[in-house]
């Protein structure tokens, strides 16, 4: 009986000695208490809340809001629900997240060349620029951008018309624009059906004649086009009363905010990519100019593609940064998810819920740009192979 | 090994915690403020006439006097008030949180706020109504000539919600700028970002006064909203509320007996008036009741003098806004301030 004991004992010893059973046992362990912690925070909300008699519900946002939000993409009017208004401004933040994450990858890259430029102006004014926007407050550089448009733009009936019907003032820039009418759905697909007709037309065609197909492209569209009315509607903004009407226009708060993001983080990024520039073998770029490449053809084909690989990861933290530090927005009005949070929870008292949503919003936006990121990655590293 | 079994023993020591903690009581919340000998309240910032820094670094206004009334009942000593600065949007997030006592924000009396939100109101404590200021180069005079302009607004209160209901109303409409803090709102308003600012009738008055050209801009005289203003406090104590409640009945019970600041001392060893000395708690155990000392209203008025006198530092004759009592005289004046029957 004991040595049988002694027997099962030695097992379940040996047995512990497996790595794989080993690291089973303290995952589960490890996993448990993050449970028990999730529990425990769990437990302190709900009975934080019913001590103060409060509740956790999300049907507020079927009831009607009446707050008037300025500048939206999706058309919320007050009257409709919180929960279009909250799509308002979750659209208005994506908006700026979009054009910022473009912009910023643009300047970026300019400011990195610039700083490994053999031109000691440029590389001196990367410099510059790099040094005094990554060692001074977002929030601070938010307010000058700001401050700089409303202070220094003329009022809308003096307003600076930069092209004839683009105007320029401290209620932001109003220019021309054309709304798609119903006419203009129809002709575009009449021009994907000519793109796939000169597709087809292409490969009938004998070599030296193939440019005729193209013909094919612009068919159906200008036929639709001689039948239905204009596709679209030109308007333009005209000073009515107080202010513009017409057209689209980009406020102040839109446009500081924008700037502010991109200058700030294109800092951080000069940077980074800069590092990826040098972190690629001084030999390829020898290698390359051996090739009879030229300087520029060297970095765009041979160098540039290497430094992604370095370059990418860290990007993808940026990016999310920039996104999270539109929520500064509030500050100057920019009437994005977290403004509209504000209104809801003086309207409905609903705090708790209201910054659950946008926990929720903002890790979702950031998850999506890694996804995209990291697939992107993925095929930038699949690209290199086993070049190294 | 003795590593994890620490770590295994610290978080079930929390979790047994949290379960005790969620299941004991709220504290009353008079034992609560006199345990920690300070009353917590929370105010503006920077908005002169409510709550704001005087040229000595002490901080004034009427919704100041409020909180230090509240002090001086429950505590016997004014400067027991701690003041936590914050934005409109940040009151009742905080109320309702347990971070402050009392929010004294200027916020206006609605239904939902009392019925819904779980809030209790004290007084109203200022009768108004909410005006435009427009700059006088837009030439608007009137409320309709407001068509399309834009307005600046402080976020989180319910402003922008009775413009959108006026205006839609009246198929007007209106481009909003909501910012922060009121300061923000009337620099952006001067610097003529927006054609329009709004606010009660006193706190344009008082800010037009402090913009760089008064001249130039114009309060129209129209209300859109009327507004009726007072601290607020959570509605889950009742003995807590009636206590806030009493005190700014005891401001205006004050005043309609006569009794000041200046006189009080006097009032207390001489009057022979049983309703005054039943008032002041000499007689009768009013006070002791309500779990205060009997004499709290003395305390207040020695403290803040009457509602009268308040107003008048902030507001009226000895503020710069000279605003009129109007609404806010007293009932037996033609305005709208009474207290409930001392007894």
């Amino acid at each position: 009986m004991v040595a049988d004991l002694a027997v099962r004992l030695e097992a379940l010893r040996a047995a512990w000695k497996r790595p794989g059973l080993r690291a089973t046992v303290w995952q589960m362990l490890a996993a448990g208490l993050v449970l028990a912690a999730a529990l425990w925070l769990w437990g302190n909300i709900t009975g934080n809340l019913t001590r103060r008699n409060l509740d956790i519900d999300f049907r507020f946002l079927g009831a009607r809001a009446s707050f008037e939000f300025g500048e939206n993409l999706v058309g919320y009017r007050p009257g409709d629900t919180f929960l279009s208004a909250f799509l308002a401004g979750l659209a208005n933040t994506a908006l700026v997240a979009v054009f910022g994450i473009v912009l910023t990858t643009m300047v970026s890259a300019m400011l990195a060349l610039m700083r490994l430029s053999p031109n000691r102006l440029a590389r001196n004014v990367a410099w510059l620029w790099i040094e005094v926007v990554r060692n001074t407050p977002l929030l601070l550089q938010l307010l000058f951008w700001h401050q700089l448009m409303i202070r220094q733009l003329p009022g809308p009936r003096l307003a600076w018309e930069l092209l004839p019907d683009v105007f320029l003032s401290n209620r932001g820039l109003y220019f021309p624009a054309a709304l798609a009418q119903p006419a203009f759905g129809q002709a575009v697909l009449a021009l994907l059906f000519g793109v796939a007709l000169a597709w087809g037309a292409r490969r009938i065609l004998p070599e030296g004649k193939r440019g005729l197909a193209w013909l094919a492209v612009l068919g159906p569209p200008l036929l639709v086009l001689a039948v239905l009315a204009d596709p679209v509607e030109v308007t333009r903004p005209a000073l009515r009363g107080f202010n513009f009407s017409g057209g689209v226009s980009l406020s102040p708060e839109f446009v500081a905010l924008l700037v502010a993001l991109v200058v700030y983080q294109s800092g951080f990024m000069a940077e980074t990519i800069r590092s990826g520039i040098l972190g690629v073998a001084k030999g390829q770029n020898e290698a390359a100019a051996s090739l009879g490449l030229r300087r520029g053809q060297a970095m765009r084909l041979v160098v540039f593609p290497q430094a992604l690989r370095i370059i990418i990861p860290p990007v993808t933290s940026q990016f999310l940064s920039l996104t999270k530090n539109s929520s500064l927005a509030v500050v100057i009005g920019y009437p994005d998810l977290v403004r509209v949070s504000q209104v809801t929870i003086s309207e409905t008292g609903r705090a708790v819920e209201c910054i659950t949503i946008l926990l929720l919003v903002y890790l979702s936006l950031s998850l999506l740009t890694a996804l995209v990121m990291n697939l992107y990655n993925r095929r930038v590293m699949a690209r290199g192979g086993g070049a190294r | 090994m003795r590593r994890l079994k620490s770590l295994l023993l610290a978080a079930a020591a929390v979790i047994g915690f949290g379960a005790a903690e969620a299941l004991a009581q709220v504290a009353p919340q008079l034992d609560t403020i006199r345990g920690r000998n300070m009353f917590r309240c929370g105010v503006y910032d920077s908005v002169p006439g409510l709550s704001a820094l005087d040229a000595q670094g002490n901080r004034v206004g009427f919704d100041v006097d409020y909180c230090r009334a509240m002090a001086a009942a429950i505590l016997g000593d004014q400067s027991r008030t701690e003041f936590r600065t914050m934005t409109l949007a940040q009151g009742i997030p905080a109320l309702r949180s347990g971070e402050v006592d009392m929010v004294a924000l200027a916020l206006t009396y609605t239904i939902q706020r009392d019925t819904e939100l779980g809030l209790d109101f004290v007084g109203p404590t200022l009768y108004s109504g909410h005006a435009f200021m427009v700059h006088r180069r837009i030439n608007a005079t009137r409320l309709t000539d407001l068509n399309g302009a834009t307005i600046c607004i402080v976020a989180g209160g319910i402003t922008d919600s009775l413009i959108a209901d006026y205006f839609r109303a009246r198929n007007m409409t209106f481009r909003p700028l909501a910012v922060e803090n009121t300061t923000q709102m009337y620099t952006l308003y001067e610097e003529g970002r927006c054609d329009v600012v709004t606010s009660e009738v006193p706190f344009l008055g008082m800010r037009r006064s402090r913009l760089r050209q008064p001249e130039q801009h114009l309060i129209l005289s129209e209300i859109f909203a009327k507004s009726h203003m007072g601290p607020i406090v959570r509605d889950d104590d009742r003995r807590f509320s009636n206590v806030v409640r009493w005190v700014h009945f005891a401001l205006v019970n004050a005043e309609e007996m006569g009794i000041t600041r200046a006189n009080v001392d006097q009032m207390v060893r001489e009057s022979r008036d049983p309703a005054i000395r039943r008032f002041l708690g000499v007689e009768g155990d009013i006070g002791r009741n309500m779990g205060l000392p009997n004499d709290f209203t003395q305390a207040v008025i020695r403290a803040v003098g009457n509602y009268g006198e308040i107003f008048e530092r902030h507001y009226g004759q000895q503020s710069i806004i000279k605003l009129p009592r109007g609404l806010n005289a007293l009932a037996e004046n033609g305005g709208l301030q009474w207290s409930p029957t001392w007894r």
